[in-house]
């Protein structure tokens, strides 16, 4: 098992509130599934799926990646866990605007201290990947949509992570931009990333293995789509 | 619109303070600085401008040419030359000597010490001082006229309305019973001639050897003509005019030989210039170096553009921020140019209050620096108010108008479509840093040079001057050249209780041009060189230490130690005397070595000089001035010009100076005297040189000061802008190491592209202005390097809070900035 969420709470306080957005999720997820998250808003997908990326952490429970407790790791611990083993993609691609294609997807592996022929090659090898390669000196702004997010699913995968987390990749995009970040998605998964996706559209969550719905915080269906 | 304007600061001050904050209080400062520093400049371009037609009152300044020496320019003149100015020189309207002396002046028992000029009954018709009291016309037709300063005559009288009262003039124990004649009025601007009193020449002053000689300095001379072709034409026939009256035999005593041109020139300078001009006159105004003046003015220019580019650059920086009140006014229908009117009139307003910070603080500045320059610079209202106002309508349309067009120019439809704040783009960035850069290379190069100019004035208060400098009290002028007056001190000071030892010479720090003359070494091929001369008594060599490179001092069992005084020297033909010369005098001699020079003979017109030892040379002039060639002789005879210095011990050194003047008061009643160490006479030299390093600390001090203020400024809103950014790295796994060192680099690295860039130029600087100094530091690069660290710890302390909150940013909530 890749994943292992047990308990998982996650409060938000502020000086006289107290929001649950996560209450006591448990979730297993294994290596090699493609798992699509969906539900209303506010009803704590995003905020599951940043758990499950560490980039927030839960007030309890826990997590368990791979027989690794996350919950236990400090901060620079848990930097070198996402550098390692995550991809992230964004529904709103979160490419950095002053970097170019290319030095925005070798960004991921900048901070592993990889040397740099191997990243060049790395990085060659994920544009081409995602079909982006004749843009790889382009700036963000110069790249349509589509563009942006095939760069953003480029720089998720040239790590090589063990899993892609996406968050609505296709909520910006076009249908015919979204169809195509779903093949990249589907293929990615065929050739076995696991990868969790957080989105609002009902056909695209079809495409994934499993479906889970979320509602106010608790997981309310889990099941396996029938591809 | 003006309503509009206020009511935007207004909500700026209440949502964004510290953007307000910056904005002002970098505009405030750069303002006072240009302010401040434009007083001083204007105060030192105006030196004698209250002076009526001060252009063209003249002053005639002689150069010497010695043999051996660069020419040497002099405030005094021969007065033997005053008679033929008249009569060669139609285009002289008025002309007046004029010799300054120190007098004390009685009324009953109230008695004050006047710096008096002795004058020409035409002084007033030369130079129109302005009086108070008295009539210019007729206030020095009487031969007991006195004409006192305010201050004097408050000081003797209480009053000013004191024309006709009478006073005693007490000049070298020389009572005069005079009559006040005219009140000078107090100065409305700095001037180089404010005497204390003016008097007229005796009747019989004239008569004087120094008066009646070529080869003598009397004092000075004052022209006035009529406009610049006067000037222009007698400034033509000067070199006539010394072939004419200067001529004489070789050996006259009253003309400068047959060649008077190849040794002797004359000059003129007008009043309006001799503050700037008399920095290397000898006896001239006190002078300042016109370039460095200049330098205040650019640095005054500098700060305000530090300010201006600060405020483009936190505008610029921020007009992302403002972006959607843009898109939200234009779609409520405001157009660009309504905007680019708003921005810009929100520009000027942030720069008036800047303006009102700037006065206050030029008040609050300005009697600091007055004291620190020692000025009398003030506020001046009739001039402050306007320039601030044309300063402040300047800098807020420098200030206001780029950031305004990149402002007004969002685009509705895409600001408020966007989820987050627009970036202004790549360009906008290369020049948010570029102005940075600027900022930081100005002030990188004023730390530069202030540190440059501070080590410079440190090393001229602690160079060695080639003697011991420490332990010695030097009196005034002694008034007298009776020998036994002067006998009679040297003695009181040696058997006074601490005193070590005690001697007379002509030269001390801060005297140094007695009597020159030449000397040739004995042997065919030699050339005269011009040296020179002192005269010393007593224990000399214990008292000033001077350090001996070959040879010995004076010893009082060889006869020919002690030479005769100075008439009785140039009457010895024949004789030979022994003399002890200094380092520079061996180098222009030709000797190889100090040694080689022992027992060489020299020769001196008729007499013959024998070099019995050589010291190395003593520094009594200013780190600007060449050390000139010396010779030594001890006498038994009176001195000309002495003065007395003692070495004292075991005593502090307030409780030595009463001793001392105990000591100094029963031999002369009538001349009180002070007593003041070799640093005392000698701050003169440098004290101009600290002042100017306390104005620059200040001005770079302040200068790095806005330069951070407008990287804080740059830092808290790229925290803003790049928050978003350090989200995404931190989801691909930085940490907040990572993030840290690059927010850091990414902040110091403009920082350290501006100490590259400075440092050429400020190293040019520092270089030419060290050049004025014989006597100089060299120049390290431990001064670069000590700059850019300390520059660049500032500006890490800076942007540390700024970039340790951004690095630590949580990055799920980091994402979600806007």
């Amino acid at each position: 098992m890749l994943i292992d969420l047990s308990h998982i709470q996650r409060l938000y306080r502020s000086d006289e509130v107290e929001t649950t957005a996560l209450h006591e999720i448990d979730l297993q997820i294994e290596k090699g599934e493609f798992v699509a998250i969906m539900g209303p808003s506010g009803c704590g997908k995003s905020t599951l799926l940043n758990i499950l990326g560490t980039i927030d952490r839960p007030t309890g429970g826990s997590y368990r990646f791979d027989d690794h407790e996350l919950t236990a790791m400090n901060e620079a611990e848990l930097a070198k866990f996402r550098r390692e083993h995550l991809g992230y993609v964004f529904q709103s691609f979160n490419l950095i605007d002053e970097l170019t294609i290319e030095e925005n997807i070798e960004l991921a592996l900048i901070y592993r201290n990889m040397p740099k022929a191997e990243r060049q090659s790395r990085v060659s090898h994920a544009m081409d990947h995602v079909g982006i390669a004749h843009r790889a000196r382009h700036y963000p702004s110069q790249l349509s949509g589509g563009q942006q997010q095939r760069a953003a699913i480029a720089r998720a995968i040239v790590g090589e992570p063990s899993l892609i987390l996406a968050d609505e990749p296709t909520g910006n995009l076009d249908t015919e931009n979204g169809a195509q970040v779903m093949d990249i998605l589907q293929r990615l998964n065929d050739e076995g990333a696991t990868i969790i996706m957080v989105t609002h559209s009902p056909s695209h969550a079809d495409l994934a293995r499993r479906r889970i719905d979320m509602l106010d915080g608790q997981v309310v269906v889990s099941v396996r789509n029938a591809i | 619109m003006p309503l509009a304007i206020l009511r935007s600061i207004l909500r700026q001050a209440r949502r964004q303070p510290l953007y307000l904050a910056l904005n002002v209080i970098g505009l405030g400062l750069g303002m006072a600085v240009c302010l401040v520093l434009t007083l001083q400049v204007r105060y030192e371009y105006s030196f004698n401008a209250t002076i009526p037609d001060a252009a063209h009152v003249l002053r005639l300044d002689s150069h010497l040419i010695f043999p051996g020496s660069a020419p040497q320019e002099y405030g005094d003149v021969p007065f033997i030359a005053f008679p033929f100015l008249h009569t060669d020189f139609p285009q002289v309207v008025d002309a007046t000597r004029y010799e300054a002396d120190d007098y004390q002046l009685h009324n009953g028992d109230r008695s004050v010490a006047a710096g008096t000029s002795l004058v020409d009954t035409s002084f007033f018709d030369v130079i129109a001082l302005p009086l108070e009291h008295g009539d210019p016309r007729s206030a020095l037709s009487r031969p007991d006229a006195i004409v006192l300063s305010a201050a004097k005559a408050q000081a003797l009288f209480g009053t000013t309305d004191v024309i006709g009262r009478t006073i005693t003039a007490d000049h070298e124990g020389h009572h005069t019973r005079q009559t006040v004649t005219g009140v000078l009025a107090r100065a409305a601007g700095p001037v180089t001639i404010a005497p204390d009193a003016i008097t007229p020449f005796p009747s019989d002053e004239m008569q004087k050897p120094q008066f009646t000689r070529w080869g003598s300095s009397s004092g000075n001379i004052f022209l006035r003509v009529r406009n610049k072709a006067d000037r222009t034409a007698i400034a033509r026939n000067l070199t006539r005019f010394v072939i004419d009256h200067a001529s004489g035999t070789a050996n006259d005593d009253v003309s400068e030989g047959v060649h008077p041109e190849r040794r002797f020139a004359l000059s003129l300078v007008s009043l309006r210039e001799t503050h700037f001009n008399d920095l290397h006159v000898v006896a001239g105004d006190d002078a300042t170096d016109r370039s460095v003046v200049n330098i205040l003015a650019l640095i005054g220019a500098l700060a305000l553009l530090l300010a201006v580019l600060n405020a483009i650059n936190l505008a610029t920086a921020r007009s992302g921020l403002r972006a959607r009140e843009v898109a939200i006014r234009k779609t409520l229908g405001a157009t660009r140019k309504t905007l680019f009117v708003q921005f810009v009139g929100e520009a000027i307003a942030s720069t008036a209050i800047g303006g009102a910070l700037a006065l206050a603080l030029c008040e609050i500045a300005l009697p600091f620096t007055a004291a620190l320059t020692g000025t009398t610079l003030h506020m001046d209202y009739g001039f402050t108010l306007p320039f601030l106002l044309a300063v402040v309508l300047l800098t807020g349309l420098a200030c206001g108008i780029y950031p305004a067009l990149i402002l007004s120019s969002h685009q509705p439809a895409h600001v408020l479509a966007a989820t987050r704040m627009p970036s202004d783009g790549r360009g906008a960035t290369h020049l948010r840093n570029g102005l940075v850069i600027v900022q930081f290379a100005f002030a990188v190069a004023f730390a530069i040079c202030t540190l440059v100019v501070n080590r410079q004035a440190h090393f001229m208060q602690s160079q060695d001057l080639g003697f011991a400098r420490d332990g010695i009290l030097i009196s005034s002028d002694i008034m007298t050249s009776d020998i036994g007056k002067q006998r009679a001190i040297l003695e009181a000071l040696r058997h006074t209780l601490g005193v070590v030892s005690a001697s007379l010479s002509e030269l001390t720090p801060n005297i140094d041009n007695r009597h020159r003359f030449n000397v040739t070494p004995v042997g065919p091929h030699h050339e005269d060189i011009h040296v020179l001369g002192d005269t010393v008594v007593g224990d000399y060599a214990t008292t000033y230490r001077p350090r001996m490179l070959a040879g010995r001092w004076f010893d009082n069992s060889h006869g020919e130690d002690d030479s005769p005084g100075d008439e009785a020297f140039h009457k010895s033909s024949g004789k030979t005397w022994n003399v002890v010369l200094n380092r520079t005098a061996i180098s222009r001699l030709g000797f190889a070595s100090p040694e080689s020079a022992i027992g060489t003979p020299l020769k001196s017109g008729p007499v013959t000089l024998r070099v019995i030892g050589v010291m190395e040379d003593m520094r009594f002039v200013s780190a600007r001035d060449d050390v000139s060639p010396q010779i030594t002789f001890n006498s038994t005879a009176a001195l000309d010009y002495p003065h007395a210095s003692v070495r004292f011990s075991g005593v502090p050194e307030n409780i030595m100076k009463t001793r001392l003047k105990s000591a100094w008061d029963p031999v002369f009643p009538n001349d009180p005297t002070g007593f003041g160490t070799v640093q005392d006479r000698m701050s003169t030299f440098y004290i101009t040189e600290q002042r100017r390093g306390w104005m620059f600390s200040i001005a770079s001090g302040i200068a790095i000061f806005i330069a951070c203020l407008g990287l804080y400024g740059l830092a808290s809103f790229t925290a803003l802008q790049r928050t978003h950014e350090v989200g995404i790295r931190k989801a691909l796994g930085a940490t907040t190491n990572n993030v840290l060192t690059l927010m850091l680099g990414d902040f110091l690295r403009p920082v350290l592209l501006a100490c590259a860039m400075a440092a050429l130029p400020a190293l040019f600087v520092a270089r030419s202005w060290l050049s004025g100094f014989h006597q100089r530091i060299a120049l390290s690069w431990l001064d670069f390097a000590a700059v850019v660290l300390v520059t660049l710890l500032i500006a890490a302390l800076t942007v540390l809070g700024q970039t340790l909150r951004l690095a630590r940013a949580e990055p799920a909530r980091a994402l979600r900035a806007e």
